[in-house]
């Protein structure tokens, strides 16, 4: 580590411009001070003035009972919030989706990006248009696809319509939707007896909100494993051409190794994603029914700002999440390093 | 997260005997300059209705009303407050937690002094009975009301009755399901409801079914006097489900709200039964009956006869559910705001004048606060106002004459644990009601 040190290059923060005129004072101020410190100075100032203040300060209120009337308790409670976060199904209820929701969405997101990025790096007839139709959901904003996605995924909705005509569900006597009689017999089988198509109930909400996520967010994991293939070396694809590999073996054995620092930037994405993820659950589902669709993002905020205005507890969930988040992106950052070759040296890899 | 938690919070550590008056309102009588006014009731329509016939009388004062969605009005409060920005004037309800005195009351300033001002040293007495103290919080009188509320009951499309011939007279828990296979057999939805929020309309159908098992059941509870795991709680989880079960609670009444969605399904005709309150008799004036219409997506509307409906006897133990209101809500004045002058005008005039209440009855939203005031029925442009108008004027004065509260002591915990509980009930099959009777009492807090 001291070596990597003292070999780095010199911050490009000190100047090492000559004086050419002042004093030797001012001369000296002037080589100690980092140039371009005016230009970064205010950006600075927000970054530690506002962000790390406000996490400072949000580590000061998850110790406080400022919980049911705003107010400003000065008695610390220590970590009684921290305790009954701990103690809260929700909490890892919530926690359970944000990993479920990371895993499903990543492996998703990866497979798909590849494939649609793979295709259309062949000769496909208009490959712009599905260009577009691919990325176009990554740009449109959430507040207005939720209505939308709400209708899709209505009882009386476009998906249970498909699935209607594919002789997949059944209108009954009540007027109810229901599986058809070999479907429920199956969902039967695997305890999902009561699993309806109805979307927004707690069995399946999550999913829905999975998959709008998904669907919102492939065109970008398209669009980066699609400009990380076209930085393939040719010859590496003409060789194991030569070697008669076939499609699929070039694919999955020469292009998708070489797609490894974007699976891993993805996989980061992703990451960060899953934790802060907060507008379309709390569009669709609105968290519900019955919490059934909560993420750590929906749960702080409806303690925060819902009706019961749990601002300690929040600012403890918070704390929580900013935790969370730091330990991924360590552990991310650990697992994913490159560069330095590893070998033993008695027993210690270095 | 943790960053937006500590703008909020950190935002917020460093802001720190006479009769009714016939014309006049407190405040200077030349005050001017602009009012904001947040709420999450009345409609923007009835909103600048009452502002108009305001600015009559005192044109030089600017009222500026922001109409938020129930779920939307807390966190907007919460932050607008906390951060020293929040309205001048602003709704307060009597309890629930949406705009309860429990949850705002600490905003406002005292309205008691003024009322007395103005009213003179009776004037509690020259509102409805109880409406002051349901809007007083801590001995402090946080708003003046506006006018009363009722609930618990249901609302039907009686043109759709009629077109499919269903008797409108829905006494028993058989009546309804006979009319809801009609209205199915009809390719129409019988009864509309949506649970998927916060707000807690769709309580009140689970409150209608407990009072039927036993009237005297809901309010113990609510006091913490029985417990939410008591026999009569888990019955009326089992009825609700029942009535999914048996087709009259439709299958999206889990993924849809009650506003706007179920709101849209009635005003649009189609579902012929809505449980809402009295609030709902504004859209029974054809006017805005047609704005509904149109706003629920209908393109060429017909106005249609909508009538109040008490709901039937759910448990067959002779227990009809009766209505239940207090103080719908008042309006509560800033106790920071820059512009107190004009905003006493405007909430006194509103609150205790004459022509004030009489805007406000005519709107048919709210049972009119003062006592004597009652809507113009003959000239509110209602649908059918030879039918209507003789159960709108029975309906108002059973509300004005509620013998249980609606809101008044729900605590925010508790109005959660019952949306939680209806939306289990209805969604969740693998929840057996006593786990969900369960988890409601631990959720409850009763209010003191």
């Amino acid at each position: 580590m001291a070596d990597s040190v003292s070999n780095a290059p010199k911050s490009s923060l000190v100047s090492h411009a000559p004086a050419t005129s002042g004093s030797g004072a001012s001369q000296r101020r002037r080589y100690r001070t980092p140039s371009g410190l005016q230009w970064i100075l205010p950006g600075f100032v927000v970054s530690v003035g506002l962000i790390y203040f406000c996490i400072g300060y949000s580590g000061y209120i998850s110790l406080l009972p400022w919980n049911w009337r705003p107010g400003n308790p000065e008695t610390i409670q220590g970590f009684a919030s921290y305790l009954r976060a701990f103690n809260s199904p929700l909490f890892w209820t919530s926690l359970q989706h944000t990993l479920v929701f990371f895993i499903v969405a990543y492996v998703v997101q990866t497979t798909m990006g590849i494939i649609f990025a793979a295709i259309l790096h062949s000769k496909v007839y208009a490959a712009t248009l599905f260009k577009v139709i691919i990325f176009l959901p990554v740009v449109i904003a959430p507040a207005i696809m939720a209505p939308v996605h709400r209708r899709v995924f209505a009882v009386d909705g476009p998906i249970n319509w498909i699935l209607q005509h594919l002789g997949l569900i059944q209108i009954n006597g009540l007027g109810n939707r229901d599986w058809v009689g070999w479907l429920s017999t199956a969902l039967s089988h695997i305890g999902q007896g009561n699993v309806t198509p109805n979307w927004i109930q707690p069995s399946t909400s999550v999913w829905v909100i999975i998959a709008v996520q998904i669907w919102s967010s492939i065109g970008m994991a398209f669009i980066l494993f699609y400009a990380a293939m076209g930085q393939i070396d040719p010859e590496m694809l003409e060789a194991a051409r030569i070697d008669g590999a076939g499609n699929i073996r070039v694919l999955l054995w020469v292009v998708v190794p070489n797609l490894r620092p974007t699976i891993v930037s993805l996989a980061i994405l992703n990451a960060i994603t899953s934790l802060k993820l907060f507008d379309f659950p709390y569009l669709i589902t609105g968290g519900g029914p019955a919490h059934s669709s909560e993420f750590l993002g929906t749960y702080i905020y409806s303690e925060l700002f819902g009706v019961s205005s749990h601002y300690g507890y929040a600012a403890t969930l918070s704390v929580l999440l900013l935790i969370l988040a730091l330990a991924v992106s360590i552990i991310m950052s650990v697992s994913t390093r490159e560069g330095r070759p590893r070998r033993k040296v008695k027993g210690v890899r270095v | 997260m943790v960053v937006a938690t500590g703008v909020a919070l950190s935002l917020a550590a460093c802001s720190g005997g006479s009769g009714p008056a016939a014309t006049g309102a407190s405040g200077s009588g030349n005050a001017s300059g602009t009012v904001n006014w947040w709420g999450w009731t009345p409609d923007a329509p009835v909103a600048q209705k009452y502002i108009a016939a305001f600015n009559k009388v005192y044109p030089n004062i600017t009222v500026k009303f922001t109409n938020y969605q129930n779920a939307d009005y807390a966190p907007s409060m919460s932050t607008a407050f906390q951060t020293g920005s929040g309205p001048d004037v602003f709704d307060v309800s009597a309890g629930g937690n949406v705009g309860g005195k429990q949850l705002w009351g600490q905003y406002a300033m005292d309205m008691a002094p003024v009322a007395q001002q103005i009213m003179g040293t009776t004037w509690k007495d020259q509102f409805a009975t109880g409406y002051v103290d349901d809007l007083t919080d801590s001995g402090k009188v946080v708003a003046l009301p506006l006018g009363g509320v009722a609930a618990d009951f249901f609302w039907i499309n009686k043109d759709l009755f009629d077109k499919v011939g269903v008797s409108t007279s829905i006494k028993t828990y058989s009546d309804l399901k006979a009319a809801c296979d009609k209205f199915r057999a009809a390719n129409l939805q019988c009864f509309t409801m949506g649970t998927n929020s916060t707000d807690t309309f769709s309580t009140e159908l689970l409150r209608s079914i407990m009072s039927s098992i036993d009237p005297t059941y809901y309010m113990k509870a609510l006091h913490g006097q029985v417990s939410w795991e008591d026999p009569v709680f888990t019955q009326a989880i089992d009825m609700l489900r029942q009535m999914q079960t048996d087709g009259i609670i439709s299958q999206d009444a889990t993924s849809i709200k009650q506003y706007p969605d179920a709101n849209n399904n009635f005003m649009g005709e189609k579902a012929a039964i809505v449980q809402m309150g009295t609030w709902y008799a504004q859209y029974a004036a054809k006017a805005s009956m047609l704005a509904s219409m149109q706003g629920a997506g209908v393109s060429n509307p017909v106005p249609f006869t909508m009538l109040p409906m008490v709901s039937p006897d759910f448990a067959g133990k002779g227990n009809i559910p009766g209505y239940v209101g207090e103080a719908d809500y008042g309006l509560a004045i800033n106790a920071k705001t820059t512009n107190v002058e004009a905003a006493k005008t405007f909430v006194t005039w509103l609150t205790t004048t004459k022509e004030g209440q009489q805007d406000v009855g005519n709107a048919i939203d709210l049972v009119p606060a003062l006592k004597g005031v009652q809507a113009d029925w003959t000239n509110l442009g209602l649908v059918s106002p030879d039918i209507q108008i003789p159960i709108f004027q029975k309906m108002f004065t059973d509300a004005a004459n509620a013998k249980e509260t609606r809101n008044l002591y729900i605590s925010a915990e508790t109005g959660n644990a019952q949306v939680i509980a209806v939306q289990e009930a209805l969604a969740d099959k693998s929840k057996s009601a006593s786990t969900i009777a369960k988890e409601a009492q631990a959720g409850s807090v009763p209010l003191k």
